[in-house]
């Protein structure tokens, strides 16, 4: 096997989330006229969108061995933080936008500081950052609000015909970090890193600045899906990232990615999410309630870790 | 063995045995109980009342039964997302299935230790990770219940419930009994039994321990089936608590006990953990929930002191461990 | 002769109570290659380590080119030009072999990513330059364990090395791979490096290396050019004691006892042969051979640790489905070969260490009373003469020998009619390495039967009463009385190199 495939090229578990879309799709037209409809793919796509970005962080970070939970605190804290400043003007959106990035690199790199030179487990380091952040958010405002102006949130409604803006802008972003994992030597250390700690450190790897800007790129992708669901919102929620924590890793485990790291990529976490969001769309055509929907994620998770328990080892 | 070889292994103390370093841990949880209880007694008189103490330890009680199985699932290094989905599952069906309070107790109980098994068959024989298996569980249970429910729960509560969780015996909570006596058959069971000494070994080296003979598979699913029944008892006493049984019930609580075994002295590396440090830890959070609303302070508190609190006390451990 | 390039200088090292390595005085020159050569557990890695600054040295300090190099990070040993093969691998299974090698030190374009065909190509010329023919693109995991070994020599080739050392090179290779090895190593010697070069196997140090430096103990007990040596003096450096002193008699009549175990036709896997082999009460028998020759397979096989077909009977009764809870329960107890990896408890206490294998030994129902665990490991500490302040501290705080003690007195508490050990000395000293060994035909005279494996020959030939000697998974000679020497056993053992590589060792 070339190296090529670790990255981008299609392997098994692609083939078969794939096919599995295949078939959801083909119950999606058998189901309702109104499946095919450029307003539906236009709104699937749309509910997309934040959860493909921040899964896309959480990729990064179990591939290089580690785990992000603080999404549903930081998503929260960033989108107030980011309508409390936005306001009405350019300016004002231009400064916002400059503020939540910092930040949420910020958040990233005290999750990676204490993950890599306190060595506490990242499990722990990212639930506490998550639940001060919730906390933060909600003592900022416990109703949502601030504002964005009025061309933001337009532009989070835009469209290319059937495809959303913020869609081009998800491809873009999973085009540039299959790009970074491929071609830049921190991609390679992520991977890594996931594969084996010591013996990348044996190798001379600098194993904790780049656990650090691990976090970090996972914090600034965070910052981003924020920006991207205030506009949607318009106003800033205090519980906007709610359930993002553990949402963000299906797609990521059912992608094929593994979570003691080192091996799996941005394809799988791809084709994992517009899965489960087509998947969600037809059942609901399909009169099901959105509680079969959870009991379908629980098994998908059990059915996707079992393909691949006996491929983790050695 | 004659009664002449008693205690000379004790005859001198030794700062660095692992139980003498075990008990520093536990006096500085007291420590630190005793401290922010002494500064909030300093700042309002509502604080060291009867009636509020009372409060405190009946709100904890329920955090208590998780905390315990959370701990002991840590132990043989696992983890259980699931608790929460266990507690309103375990309320929601056994409530609306039966009306007899101690038939529901068992039918829970049950409940209880089957979706235990669930987790622990697919963590010990399937080799799932323990984070995945038990967040499956957890987004499954959600799905049957809301499903069973259609989203409203109907079930009513017999009003013995009401006096399990909120009534007393002798000016004595029924629930803290209740909870002692758990506490009190875990703790033995963890530190005075074969079955616990096990438990703990295999948490230190599951390599080891099946070298040694360790029944491996069986300690594992027997941890996870452990959370499962305690997680049920705490489903049965919130609800009681809280006079409704809704679909939401224990929410938040997976997180909760991972804090609490956290700050209670568990590792997530395995093989540590006891009875006493983390009903402490639970107290320990209660009591600093109470404060806050005590003190008049915003509810939102109660999160960001929950966060540093974790990540603190990991990075002490940490620490102490290293040094 | 001119400044060594790389040199120790009274150097050092303890690890808590244990003094691993002392006043080591030790040169690398440029056109030479040094053997470093000493019994398992006499400090050769940790001497590696402080070489190249994984460890920082408890005592004197590491020369390079004259100067006084005070590296605290390998990183630091490796810009300066000290390249190490590391006994265990470094290589990463889930990157190519291109990235592996070029690992933290890429080509790059202008623009600062990683130039992918620049990276291929380095690669393939460093292979080629290597006489290695593989794919850099191939991924790590698929390959074999030499082409793994191989990946490793080259990774640590790809910056201008002055030194490079190999820990243990061949201990994975065949005949054919090892030449090839050797072929590699005196081109490099040629080109001007410095080479430590550390194995077990004299053959090989005799054929590529110019000098010897001999390691016992943690102290250089010889050293100067390989032409002043033969065989039995590297030897005596390496043993340097006589064998009457640190050995127990033997058993007068081994046999004679009743039959404990009986092996017929166990399969270990299916491609290797079927082994058979008794052992009686009474006597020690000792499985011996090259490492990776499957002693350990076969003793985890027994022990029903690993899956196996065929008989296995214990004192007549046989076992047909075994685990190792099955086995200590019938009386068969195992010693690992890894104190670190599957036997230590090492978060745990002494006391608890003691008891692991039998926590609920002596008491009722199952119910421990307190300071149950205490009183019995301060009668078992002092029975098995384990050194220890008290029973209640972490397992971790003892040395290697009284670790080691700790848990050999743990079998014994289970009274086992079986008892096998897998390098029953690794890592311990030689005080306690003697006291083990009384202890073990102490066993066998009150009756036990004993299955020893070891890698030390030394003590194979003067513990064992009889010997099975291992090669390519399969039990290819027994020895008897007399005809245990180490001759005999490397006769046989290493035979395996002109049977199947067609080269006599």
């Amino acid at each position: 096997m070339s190296t090529i495939a670790r990255a981008t090229r299609a392997q098994p578990v692609h083939l078969v989330v794939i096919a599995l879309i295949a078939i959801v799709f083909v119950i999606g037209f058998s189901a309702s006229d109104r499946f095919a409809t450029p307003l539906n793919m236009a709104n699937v796509q749309d509910q997309m969108v934040a959860l493909a970005i921040v899964a896309l962080a959480q990729t990064i970070v179990i591939l290089s061995g580690g785990i992000d939970l603080s999404y549903a605190g930081a998503l929260s804290f960033l989108c107030v933080v980011f309508a409390a400043i936005a306001g009405d003007s350019a300016g004002a959106l231009l400064l916002a936008m400059a503020a939540v990035v910092a930040l949420g690199i910020l958040i990233g790199m005290i999750n990676g500081g204490i993950t890599a030179y306190v060595g506490v487990h990242p499990l722990i380091t990212t639930l506490g950052t998550s639940t001060i952040l919730a906390g933060a958010a909600l003592l900022i405002t416990r109703q949502p609000s601030g504002s964005v102006p009025l061309f933001f949130e337009d532009f989070t409604y835009g469209r290319l015909g059937v495809m959303p803006f913020g869609m081009i802008f998800v491809i873009a972003l999973y085009l540039l970090i299959g790009f970074m994992l491929w071609r830049t030597t921190f991609g390679t250390r992520i991977y890594a890193i996931g594969d084996n700690e010591a013996a990348a450190a044996v190798s001379g790897l600098p194993v904790r600045q780049t656990k650090v800007a691990i976090y970090a790129l996972s914090g600034l992708l965070c910052a981003v899906a924020a920006m991207y669901m205030t506009g949607r919102f318009g106003v800033g929620d205090p519980r906007a990232g709610v359930g993002f924590d553990l949402r963000s890793i299906t797609p990521v485990i059912v992608g094929g990615t593994l979570l003691a790291g080192g091996k799996g990529g941005v394809l799988g976490t791809a084709l994992a999410v517009i899965l489960l969001a087509f998947l969600a769309n037809v059942l609901n055509f399909m009169n099901i309630s959105s509680y079969y929907q959870w009991i379908a994620e629980g098994l998908i998770i059990i059915a996707a870790v079992s393909f691949f328990a006996g491929k983790g080892k050695s | 063995m004659t009664a002449t070889a008693t205690n000379p292994a004790n005859s001198k103390p030794n700062r660095n045995t692992v139980r003498a370093t075990q008990r520093r841990e536990l006096l500085i949880l007291l420590g630190f109980l005793a401290v922010i209880w002494a500064v909030t007694t300093a700042l309002s008189p509502r604080f060291l009342t009867p009636a509020n103490l009372k409060d405190i330890l009946i709100q904890a009680a329920p955090l208590g039964f998780v905390v315990i199985g959370q701990m002991i699932v840590i132990i043989v290094r696992g983890l259980d997302l699931s608790v929460a989905s266990i507690m309103a599952t375990v309320a929601v069906l056994s409530t609306a299935l039966i009306d007899s309070t101690p038939v529901i107790f068992i039918v829970g109980l049950l409940l209880g230790a089957f979706i235990g098994a669930i987790n622990g068959y697919l963590v010990a024989y399937r080799k799932v990770t323990p984070f995945l298996a038990t967040l499956a569980t957890m987004i499954v249970l959600q799905g049957i219940r809301f499903a069973y429910t259609k989203g409203a729960p109907g079930g009513t509560l017999p009003e013995m419930f009401r006096w399990l969780a909120t009534g007393d015996i002798l000016g004595i909570p029924v629930a803290l009994i209740a909870l002692a006596v758990v506490g009190f058959g875990m703790h033995w069971l963890l530190e005075r039994t074969v079955f616990g000494r096990r438990l703990k070994l295999y948490g230190d080296s599951p390599e080891a321990a099946y070298m040694t003979g360790a029944p491996t598979k069986l300690l594992v699913v027997m941890a996870f089936v452990i959370s499962g029944v305690l997680a049920a008892i705490a489903g049965l006493f919130l609800v009681g608590y809280v006079g409704i049984v809704d679909n939401w019930t224990g929410r938040g609580y997976e997180l909760d006990s991972i804090a609490a075994a956290v700050i209670g002295g568990a590792a997530l590396s395995g093989g540590k953990g006891s009875v006493p440090g983390v009903l402490l830890a639970a107290l320990i959070l209660v009591s600093l929930f109470n404060i806050v609303v005590i003190l008049g302070l915003s509810i939102e508190l109660q999160l960001v002191i929950k966060g540093t609190l974790i990540i603190l006390a990991a990075a002490v451990y940490m620490k102490r461990s290293q040094g | 002769m001119a400044q060594p390039y790389l040199a120790a200088r009274g150097l050092s090292k303890s690890f808590g109570p244990n003094e691993v390595l002392k006043g080591i005085e030790f040169e690398v020159h440029g056109h030479h290659s040094v053997a470093l050569c000493g019994e398992n557990g006499a400090g050769k890695s940790t001497l590696i380590k402080l070489l190249t600054g994984l460890y920082t040295p408890t005592g004197g300090h590491v020369e390079f080119e004259g100067r006084e190099a005070g590296w605290s990070d390998p990183r630091q040993s490796l810009a300066a030009g000290i390249a190490v093969v590391h006994q265990e691998f470094s290589v990463l299974g889930a990157l190519s072999i291109a990235e592996n090698i070029y690992l933290g030190a890429e080509p790059r374009t202008k623009m600062g990513l990683i130039d992918r065909r620049a990276l291929k190509r380095d690669a393939q010329a460093l292979l080629d330059d290597l006489g290695i023919s593989l794919n850099p693109d191939d991924l790590v995991e698929t390959l074999s364990v030499a082409d793994k070994q191989m990946v490793e020599i080259a990774k640590a080739l790809r910056v201008e090395a002055k030194v490079l050392i190999l820990d243990e090179p061949t201990a994975v290779l065949s005949q054919n791979e090892t030449k090839h090895l050797f072929r590699i190593i005196n081109d490099l010697r040629e080109r001007g490096m410095g080479l430590v070069y550390v194995s077990h196997r004299l053959d090989e140090i005799f054929e590529i290396c110019t000098d010897i430096t001999v390691i016992k103990d943690g102290v250089v007990t010889s050293k100067g050019p390989t032409t002043d040596y033969t065989h039995d003096s590297v030897i005596a450096a390496m043993v340097g004691r006589e064998l009457g002193d640190l050995f127990p008699h033997k058993a007068a009549n081994p046999t004679a006892g009743e039959k404990v175990l009986e092996v017929e036709n166990l399969l270990v896997a299916p491609h290797l042969p079927p082994a058979s082999l008794d052992v009686h009460a009474g006597e020690i028998v000792g499985l011996a051979g090259l490492v990776g020759s499957g002693r350990t397979e076969l003793a985890l096989a027994l022990f029903g640790a690993a899956p196996s077909t065929g008989n296995v009977s214990l004192m007549g009764e046989p076992m047909p489905h075994r685990d190792p809870a099955g086995c200590i329960e019938a009386g068969i107890l195992m010693l690992t070969e890894s104190r670190k990896d599957d036997g230590l408890f090492l978060n745990s206490s002494v006391a608890r260490n003691f008891a692991a294998t039998t926590p609920g030994f002596g008491v009722h129902h199952n119910a421990i009373p307190p300071g149950h665990e205490e009183r019995r490991a301060a009668v078992l500490k002092d029975r098995r003469g384990v050194v220890v302040d008290h029973v209640g501290l972490p397992i971790s705080a003892l040395s290697g020998g009284n670790q080691q003690k700790v848990l050999i007195a743990r079998l014994l508490e289970n009274r086992p009619k079986l008892l096998i050990l897998d390098e029953p000395t690794r890592g311990v000293d030689v005080g306690a390495k003697s006291e083990i060994y009384k202890t073990l035909r102490e066993l066998a005279d009150e009756g036990m039967a004993l299955l020893v494996i070891s890698s030390e020959l030394i003590e194979i030939v003067g513990l064992c009463d009889r010997v099975h000697v291992m090669r390519d998974g399969e039990l290819a000679k027994e020895l008897v009385g007399d005809e245990i020497t180490e001759e005999a056993i490397i006769t046989v053992a290493a035979a395996e190199t002109s049977t199947h590589h067609g080269v006599a060792a």
